[in-house]
């Protein structure tokens, strides 16, 4: 029944980086390490792999010398996250049924 | 690096918490508010102040200074935070602002080539602003605001020139300035 379920948004930090971005234009890294919860490094290695899976765009620049990090999610991003939560909502229904 | 599996319930539950969170993220900036506020209401108080003899300056002066002050002030504001994060919500507000912005600017050009006076048509302007974010905001305040604006606007049309300048002013402060300065919730 798991097997649904994209295993790349079936991760606590990496589906709530996906919901974030689905409600903002953009995203600063440091908003999403303060939204998440999570350390720099781990945010850092799911970002890669959504950004590996083609789900979120990632710009690298800088603002007064320092580096910054822009994450946006991507139609295919937004696709899969659809997706997932169509799943989501047919587990549940049938999880309703079964009970 | 081992990872913990979500089931359903657990990630509706994600969702559920961030889309939650996100829905009372109006961080639009107070101070673009209130400095146009502010700086609309002086340049009101300005001109009124030429016209009665109590400035000797040319009486378009304060239009061109203090929205000038405005506009330097916006676009350095502007230019020094474009690249923090940005909601949907906020994306909207600004382009309707922006639009707005554009609307009043064209309303004091027919005016002006009208030979009437601008007034009016900018405090219906900033009234349309001020209630679609009070709408969206669920903010009462802000929706008060706008009805104030639109009342204002329907005065105006009553008042002499200079009597307007005072009303403009006045409900720029009422309106723009003071709600921003006392709402929690911008």
């Amino acid at each position: 029944m798991f097997n649904e379920l994209d295993p790349l948004l079936n991760s606590p930090i990496r589906l709530a980086v996906m919901s974030i971005l689905l409600t903002v234009k953009h995203a600063h890294f440091n908003d999403l390490l303060k939204e998440t919860q999570t350390t720099q490094g781990n945010l850092s290695h799911q970002l890669k792999k959504l950004h590996e899976a083609g789900y979120v765009q990632i710009e690298k620049t800088f603002k007064n010398n320092y580096p910054l990090t822009i994450i946006n999610i991507s139609e295919k991003g937004k696709s899969a996250f659809e997706v997932y939560v169509e799943n989501i909502k047919k587990y549940l229904h049938l999880n309703e049924n079964n009970t | 690096m081992s990872e913990s599996v979500l089931n359903p319930n657990e990630s509706l539950a994600i969702i559920q918490k961030v889309v939650n969170s996100t829905r009372q993220d109006y961080h639009i900036q107070r101070k673009f508010y209130i400095l146009w506020g502010m700086l609309i209401a002086v340049a009101s108080f300005s001109q009124y102040a030429i016209l009665n003899q109590i400035l000797s300056l040319p009486w378009f002066s304060p239009w061109i200074l203090f929205p000038g002050i405005g506009l330097i002030l916006s676009v350095f504001w502007g230019s020094s935070s474009k690249n923090s994060s940005l909601s949907y919500y906020n994306h909207f507000v600004l382009t309707m602002w922006f639009t707005l912005y554009i609307a009043m600017g064209l309303s004091l050009f027919i005016s002006l080539f009208n030979q009437i006076s601008p007034f009016p048509f900018l405090l219906i302007c900033v009234g349309i602003g001020t209630s679609i974010s009070g709408f969206l905001m669920k903010n009462r305040l802000f929706v008060l605001c706008g009805i104030i604006f639109g009342l204002g606007a329907i005065y105006c049309v009553y008042l002499p020139i200079q009597q307007q300048l005072l009303l403009n002013g006045a409900c720029m402060i009422i309106g723009n300035v003071m709600p921003n300065l006392i709402s929690h919730h911008v």
